[in-house]
Order: structure tokens, then sequence, then C-alpha cells
């Protein structure tokens, strides 16, 4: 049975005059899952985004949220769509419940204080403070109700995680998962914290230059990148040996120092070096899978090269 | 409709205090001015102006402008209106979306379901509102001021003048801060609104009042001036009906025109980052 896809974009294209937001982007989401989108500052997620959200208008290419175009159901979309952005906006002089009473009653359903009461209770956020008054965190927490409190299909989160500390980060994406779970919400969720998207995310896309260059689960991610390997040998001379047996183009950045050799493997060539292991001295092995944050580095520093 | 009239609703909460302090402060203004009026002998200033230079009293209007109660009143009070609430209004018209802009707060609202001419729309609607609400406590405070005068009880109490005195008002200062608003959705960046709306407010005093100073070759600007279609002392003091429907026409096509060119650039803009 096929997935049914939520968001669609083909080709989509955004210039900022002659300067570069996006370019041929390409990007399936389907129903149900945690799409961490991954990339540096200026690497395009926040156009990508906002292009989503009509807040900008895409130059080419096409774009389709729930089978609807962007721009032209733009309103039907944001009526089903929850969005956190990076750089959260509030109206400073009213307290937290006048920001999210009067932002929330914008949906076209109305809105229980309840569930808002609710999450303002699990995250200890006094409602009634002005906004002015609150810390950096605690504006983040307005945020983050305000994706969390209305009944939508989609939740477009920017960094929501920005300037919270890590027990209610933990709070914070608990609920997420479990709601997720719940409702069958989709999630996409645009960071720079690898280790946040990693723990949540269902698949990632790594964003480069405007374009998507990957797109895959983190094991699928995991297993296209080389694995890294430590090994202990009995002797030097058993180094010696082993290194003069082994083919110089499976290995990568091999550091040997006294008995022990790194280097990086592709899964492909695992088997034949074992076999060449097999055949040394060998006291201790390691063999680890790299983090999601060694693989997006392995494709910035591809754009380096480039 | 619920979303439009939320966000009109939200804007006049915001500005409740500065409806009440500016209606209420030009209003006190124009009842001591009322009151003043009452205490003066206005025909005894009749000889001195009659020896004004004639260019100095056509720019003021005639000798009546000064010598009659509805006409001093109009020239201390209406003539001034740019002044008093143009300026402040302006300066609010060019910056109510642009301060939107720069805190990010329109990106909060423009993700939740409301189209882009529900966001302008509302508002364009509260700068009216405001307007209409700031203006209607001035005229009441006068009108009840002028009821209260034995000066202007001799004269008449001219209300139905004065009502329709109240919307070219209207007119002309929603003309004067549809501009800034026109420029805010351009620009969408305060400070470049601010200039251009001061700019443009000047620029059309000048021209519309003092093109009688201009080569007659360049006279025919004063057409594009919101000012020369604001004449409060004909409308006063010579119930000159035919000029107020003209000038209403024409204030009412240029608020028009206005409100739709905003809309439709707004439409197309970007929200910037």
């Amino acid at each position: 049975m096929s997935k049914n896809i939520i968001i669609q974009t083909q080709n989509l294209t955004k210039y900022y005059g002659k300067s570069r937001g996006i370019e041929n982007l390409n990007l399936e989401i389907f129903q149900g899952e945690i799409f961490g989108l991954l990339g540096p500052n200026g690497a395009g997620k926040t156009t990508t985004v906002r292009v989503f959200l009509d807040l900008i208008r895409k130059n080419s290419g096409d774009a389709k949220i729930f089978n609807l175009d962007i721009h032209q159901n733009s309103t039907e979309i944001r009526q089903r769509t929850a969005y956190l952005p990076g750089e959260l906006g509030l109206y400073q002089n009213k307290t937290a419940r006048q920001n999210l009473k009067f932002l929330l009653g914008l949906y076209e359903n109305n809105l229980s204080m309840n569930r808002i009461e609710e999450l303002a209770e699990i995250f200890s956020l006094e409602l009634d403070r002005k906004v002015k008054e609150l810390s950096k965190g605690n504006k983040q927490k307005i945020g983050i109700i305000l994706a969390l409190a209305p009944e939508v299909e989609l939740l477009i989160l920017d960094e929501p995680t920005s300037g919270l500390d890590p027990l209610i980060t933990s709070e914070f994406y608990t609920i997420l998962h479990k709601q997720q779970k719940e409702t069958g919400s989709t999630v996409l969720l645009s960071s720079h914290l690898l280790g946040e998207v990693e723990r949540v995310a269902d698949r990632v896309g790594i964003i480069r230059e405007g374009s998507v260059v990957e797109v895959a689960t983190i094991q699928q991610l995991k297993n296209i990148a080389m694995k890294e390997i430590k090994v202990e040998f009995k002797t030097k001379a058993a180094l010696q040996q082993f290194s003069e047996k082994v083919p110089t183009t499976i290995v990568e950045s091999v550091m040997l120092n006294e008995t022990h050799a790194s280097f990086m493997i592709s899964r492909e060539d695992l088997s034949q070096l074992l076999n060449l292991l097999s055949q040394s001295e060998v006291v201790d092995i390691d063999v680890t899978s790299p983090a999601l944050e060694d693989i997006f580095l392995k494709y910035y520093k591809m754009e380096v090269k480039a | 409709m619920k979303r439009f009239l939320l966000l009109v609703k939200e804007s006049l909460l915001e500005k409740k205090f500065v409806i009440l302090i500016l209606g209420g402060v030009i209003g006190l203004l124009s009842y001591f001015i009322v009151y003043m009026i009452d205490g003066m002998d206005l025909s005894a200033i009749k000889d001195i102006i009659a020896m004004w230079p004639e260019e100095m009293l056509g720019f003021f209007g005639d000798v009546e402008a000064f010598t009659s109660p509805y006409g001093f009143w109009t020239l201390e009070l209406l003539s001034f209106m740019w002044v008093y609430a143009g300026i402040y209004i302006v300066y609010m018209a060019s910056s109510l979306l642009t301060r939107e802009v720069e805190a990010k707060t329109i990106d909060l609202s423009l993700s939740k379901p409301v189209t882009r001419y529900n966001f302008l729309g509302s508002k364009i609607t509260f700068l009216y509102l405001f307007i209409v609400a700031a203006l209607g406590m001035f005229f009441l405070i006068t009108m009840g001021g002028m009821a209260s005068s034995s000066v202007f009880q001799n004269e008449g109490l001219f209300f139905d003048r004065l009502w329709l005195t109240y919307i070219v008002v209207v007119l002309y200062l929603g003309a004067l801060a549809m501009f800034a608003k026109f420029f805010s959705t351009i620009f969408l960046n305060g400070r470049k609104s601010m200039a251009m709306g001061i700019f443009v407010l000047f620029l059309m005093f000048f021209l519309g009042e003092f093109y009688v100073y201009m080569d007659e070759a360049v006279q025919g600007m004063k057409y594009i001036s919101v000012f020369y279609y604001f004449n409060p002392s004909d409308y006063m003091v010579h119930a000159d009906f035919g000029l107020l429907a003209r000038d209403l026409i024409v204030l009412g096509s240029i608020n028009s025109a206005l409100v739709v060119g905003s809309l439709l650039i707004f439409n197309k803009k970007d929200i910037p980052i």
C-alpha cells in the first residue's frame, strides 16, 4: 500500500533578487512521519518552510501540501497546519494568555482554553505575565504551545527547542511523539541540532545550497556512511604487514600509531577487510557506525571539495 | 469574517487610549476656542484684516474666515487638523504594518488561516475607525461647546454643515493616512514608509496651499494635492455644498484608489525574514 504524501515539491525554486534561496528543491513527506530537515544557516531551510506557508512566493516549480497548491489554496493549508517560526515574534505588551488566545483564535475551529492551560502547566509557563517580562526559554514555550495546542494535520517546526533547557526539551519531544501517534499528524522539523533530529525523526533530508541532496532514514544514512574501524595489533610488525596488504583504495582517513590503526571503510568493503584482519595478529577490534553529525559533515565536506 | 473582525478588534483594543486622548485633547482645544470666541468681538478685527495684502488674505480665505464665529473656529481648528492629528495618523499608518514585519509577529498571524486581504484590510479598517472615533469625539465636544455658546446660538447652530464637514475631514485625514499605508506596503520598512509619508504630506501641503505663489505654468500641480480638496471655510462659512460634493467625491476616490493599490501590492509581496 502506498503512503499518503502530505508535502510534495518538484523543482521548487526561490531567488531573492540574484541570491539563491532554494533551487530545484525536490521533496516528499509522508503522512504520519517526523521528517527532519537538516542544514546549516543559509542552506535554504527557512526559505523552504516560508514558501510552504505562502509567506514568500516561489519563482518556479511546484509545491503541494495535502495535495493542494501552496499559493492558490494557502488559507486551507494553513487551517490544517501549525507553525513555529525560528525567530518567534510575539506581542511583547500582551500576556502569554492574550497572545495565545489571539493567535489561536485565528483558526476556524474554536479552541479550548483547557488545552492551553494543560500545556502551560506541563511546561511551567505563567500565562498571565507579559511577554516582555519573560525569559527567552519561556517565550519559546509560548511558541511550542502555539504549535501543539491546535488540532492540525501538519506541524512545521523551525528550531523548536531553541532556548529550552534539556528537561523541557525532553518533555516537548515526549508530548510531540504522543500527540503525533494519537492524531497521526505529520511533522516537518527544521533544525541544525543533529542529536535532536536523530532522536526523533523517522527520516531526514539534508539540504545544501538550496537543494535536498539526500533523503533517507537515520539507519539508511548510517548504512550509506562509512564505518569507523579501530584495530590494535599484537606487534608493530603485524601492523606493518597489514598496512602493506590492505588496498589503499578501500580505506580512508588512515591513522597509524605504534600498534594501533584507525580508518574508515564502506560497508561493501567490510568483508574484504575482515578477511585480511583474520590473517593478522589482532588483539582488539572496534567497529562503529558514525553519528548523524559525521554523516552530515560528510555532505558538507563534499560541498567544500566541489 | 470572524478573523477579520478579531484582527480589527485587537488593533482597536490596543489603541483605545490613544483614540480617547487624541479625540479628547483636540476636542477640548476646540471647546476652548469656542469659549474664546464667545468673549471676542470679531467684528472689531474686520477693519484690521481688510488692510492685509490681497494675496495674504486669499491664502487664509476671506474676511469672513476671520470675522465670523464659524470662520474663526474653522481657521483655528480644521485648517490645522493636519498638524493636530494628521502627522500622528501618518506615523501610525506607516508603522501599523511595518511594526508587525519588524517584530516578526506577522509570521505568526499570516501562518494562520488569514488571507493577506483580510490582514491588511483589518489594519486599514482600523485606521478609518480610529479617525472616525477620534474626530467623532472632537466634533461632539465642539457641538456641545457651540450649543452652549451665545455667539454661536445667535449665528445659528449649523450642525448639518458640521456633520458634512466631519465626513470630509475623515476622508482628508484618511487620504493622508492611506498614502503612508500605501508606502508601507511597498517598503515593508518603518523608517522608509514614515519618511515617505511625511514627505508626501508636506509636499501636498505646499502644492495645495501655496500654488497661488507659483508660476502659472506649474499651478496645475495643485490638483494632485489632497489639501486642494479640503476647503472647510467654504463649507462652514459659505455653505458651498457644490464644492463640498466635489471634494467628497475626489477625496473618496483617492482613498479608494490607495486602499485597492495597497491591498494589491501587499498581496504580491514576500514577507521578509
